[in-house]
């Protein structure tokens, strides 16, 4: 085959992976890209050169297509502002501790992690508030003594989580951007738009179904990742 | 029949739930302890506690529901999911509603349907674990053994879903789950099977043919149990080679998998053999159940031969997997507990080390972006279309608004009537819109009316609109008013339409 023709079928399948939308069961092109994928040695290894390139990781190639992970510094990462824009140090905090929660909420031990089974789970805006609230008021009840110590900065993340699960003021979560509801209801949409979730119905904030790509996304990259952040900053604080 | 019972294939086999308090199928090695056996009855009554918990949190009136068993209605939801995954693939959410829905009107004829699906909504919800967020039904109880008592979990799940390469989710029953129902717990498939096709052809042979065909049909499930239990490795392996042991354990399995097939397919054929000759010269009082037996059996046959086949290539395919799956960046370290040990740490980290790292959990979470570009075609192309239903923007504060008084209708009562009784008087000899204009002004009618006259006439063209008994066509001249331009129309009754709108 000329090189051209494979180099045009390479981008063609990566317009594919990149599209959440695109699903080899619905797309006969995509279908037999992912079978040549699998079968021709040379297909394979120009596409994989094309993604370390462009700082992508291929996580998953399976029946349900392909899943690709953003290396940290690549054009795809997703960055804080295409996220959500002017959000403030407590706002970066509670966004980014909701990503983990939902994660958690459908993953919470290794063992269902590793489950190859565990696939579809169905979550909601409020389900998963109350959860993290449930979380930290365990945290709460176990801390309460150095309470109120030093700067802002210095305070523990759950009693920024908490303050923002106070601040639900308004019956329609959705109306305040800044409470605990509307920022889940946010992640949850954001996710739903990575093709990672489906939305089911309005119920409970927005109720969601997790899809094959989810379990990939955080079984082969967002665990890990996560955990190393996670021990890196103990370290720092000399709590490990 | 005793558990002593040397071969199943003398007298009745055990059957249903007593199956699982006679003892370890017969030709299964070594006979068990009291206390083996009171360990393996203990788990078979486990496995039931979700149908038990559904109805008990009904009788507490939790959903509010006197007329209902939900026990029954989640028995016949695994029983429905069974079925259907026994044609493929699984059951979606409508075959569950088409299958619960029968029996939620005969308990409460008159049934909202959106009442219905909420019950649906709960059945599904408890055979799926929905208070747990879908983890395995974890049950704790007592092994008694010779040092005393020890405290065990037994873990499982009835019914999961699953996503198809289509995007479809359908429900699938899990082994427990197909176990459970077929009353078979804690039965090795395999022997099973052997039991139930010894039986059936044993009632075969004496004529008991209503026997034979529930027979049958347990011999089904059993079929579908048993690829439910060899797509499953198989599937593993699709997914994540590194979870079988291939070598020593999956090898071994297929091995066995292939010789029960090969045995079950010859004992099928004579089965079939044997039914279709005892049909030929079956009454006619009888005949429908033969012809049941056999499509029964066929199907079972059918589903063997398939099974047989993927089997054979099972080697194969995971061979192509392994070298498919050499390529994933499989990160050696073990997965970690995501609530235990990232997010109750995280949540402990001071706000300013986890704000710092925020964004990079944000990305990790998220699939690649592909960044926006403006493309004109495609603007002019959005701008053109017509609106779509407003996808709810999280972050937008509603604009305050004031509420107003209702404005007044376009067009009155009176306007609506006048019109209806000009039109009314259109035949099926075409009038021109400017001659009906014309009169509508003869009778004095307002500028409103003549207004409603012209849309009407305009809904004409909606070919969607059942409801219009008009049919028009352009005169060719355009239209002579002091109100209205455009094309002239010929407006006459359309008979086909009218008749549609009085049926």
């Amino acid at each position: 085959m000329h090189d051209s023709d494979l180099g045009e079928d390479v981008g063609t399948l990566l317009a594919f992976a990149l599209n959440p939308r695109s699903r080899p069961g619905q797309e006969p092109v995509y279908d037999e890209l992912l079978r040549r994928f699998r079968s021709e040695a040379p297909l394979r290894a120009l596409f994989l050169a094309v993604l370390r390139g462009l700082g992508l990781t291929l996580l998953d190639a399976g029946e349900h297509g392909m899943v690709l992970g953003a290396n940290e510094d690549s054009l795809f990462a997703l960055r804080l502002a295409d996220y959500r824009q002017n959000m403030s140090t407590e706002d970066r905090l509670c966004h980014g501790l909701v990503q983990l929660a939902i994660a958690a909420w459908c993953f919470p031990t290794a063992q269902s992690l590793a489950d190859p089974e565990a696939v579809v789970f169905q979550l909601s805006t409020s389900r998963v508030v109350r959860y993290l609230v449930d979380l930290c008021t365990t945290l709460k009840a176990r801390g309460e003594v150095d309470s109120e110590l030093g700067t802002p900065e210095l305070r523990e993340a759950w009693r920024a989580v908490l303050e923002r699960a106070e601040t639900r003021s308004t019956p329609d979560g959705r109306r305040a951007p800044h409470t605990l509801v509307g920022m889940v209801a946010y992640a949850l949409a954001s996710l739903e738009r990575g093709g990672l979730l489906r939305r089911v119905s309005d119920d409970e904030g927005g109720t969601y179904r997790t899809l094959f790509a989810y379990r990939v996304q955080v079984r082969e990259l967002g665990v890990h990742r996560a955990f190393a952040l996670v021990q890196e900053a103990r370290r720092t604080l000399g709590t490990i | 029949m005793s558990s002593q019972d040397p071969s199943p294939l003398a007298g009745e086999p055990p059957e249903g739930e007593l199956a699982d308090f006679l003892g370890p199928p017969p030709g299964s090695p070594g006979a068990e302890t009291w206390q083996s056996a009171l360990s393996r009855r203990l788990r078979s009554l486990l496995r039931t506690a979700p149908f038990h918990r559904l109805e008990a949190a009904r009788q507490r009136g939790e959903g509010d529901l006197p007329f209902h068993d939900l026990r029954a209605l989640a028995l016949r939801a695994l029983d429905a999911t069974i079925e259907k995954m026994g044609l493929g693939e699984g059951a979606t959410r409508q075959d569950l509603d088409e299958a619960l829905n029968p029996l939620i009107r005969a308990a409460e004829p008159g049934i909202a349907p959106e009442r219905a699906a909420e019950i649906v909504t709960l059945v599904l919800d408890g055979l799926l674990n929905e208070r747990e967020r879908r983890q395995a039904f974890s049950e704790a109880y007592a092994e008694f053994g010779e040092r005393g008592v020890t405290a065990r979990q037994l873990s499982f799940h009835l019914l999961r879903e699953e996503e198809l390469p289509s995007g479809l989710i359908v429900a699938r029953a899990t082994t427990e789950g197909v176990n459970l129902y077929a009353g078979m717990l804690e039965y090795d498939v395999e022997d099973a099977q052997t039991a139930e096709e010894a039986v059936l052809r044993s009632q075969i042979r004496r004529g008991r043919i209503a026997e034979a065909v529930a027979t049958a049909q347990r011999a089904r499930l059993r079929s579908i149990e048993y690829e439910g239990k060899l797509l499953g490795i198989l599937q593993t392996t699709r997914r994540d080679v590194s979870q079988v042991d291939w070598v020593h354990e999956v090898l071994t399995m297929l091995q066995e998998a292939r010789l029960h097939l090969e045995e079950r397919q010859e004992v099928e054929l004579a089965l079939i053999e044997s039914v279709e000759a005892k049909l030929d010269r079956a009454e006619a009082a009888v005949a429908p159940q033969y012809v049941a037996l056999l499509q029964t059996l066929k199907e079972c046959h059918a589903r063997h031969l398939r099974l047989h086949g993927r089997l054979m290539g099972a080697n194969q395919q995971y061979l192509d997997e392994q070298e498919r799956q050499s390529f994933r960046p499989r990160l050696l370290l073990p997965l970690a507990d995501l609530e235990a040990e990232v997010l109750r740490p995280a949540l402990e980290l001071p706000v300013g080390l986890v704000a710092g790292f925020a964004g990079r959990l944000l990305a990790d979470f998220h699939p690649p972006r592909v960044r926006a570009l403006l493309s004109l075609p495609l603007l002019i192309d959005r701008l053109l279309a017509p609106r779509r239903a407003e996808e709810a923007a999280y972050d937008q504060p509603s604009p305050d608004l004031d509420l107003v008084d209702q404005p007044d209708p376009p067009f009155t009562r009176e306007d609506e009537l006048a019109v209806e009784d000009l039109l009314a008087e259109v035949g099926t000899s075409p009038v021109a819109l400017s001659a009906l204009l014309a009169e509508a002004r003869d009778r004095g009618l307002g500028a409103g009316a003549l207004h409603l006259l012209v849309l009407r006439t305009l809904q004409v063209f909606d070919r969607e609109l059942e409801a219009i008994p008009f049919r028009s066509e352009a005169t060719g001249q355009p239209l002579r008013d002091p109100a209205f331009v455009g094309d002239d129309l010929w407006l006459s009754r359309d008979l086909g339409r009218t008749e549609d709108s009085h049926a």
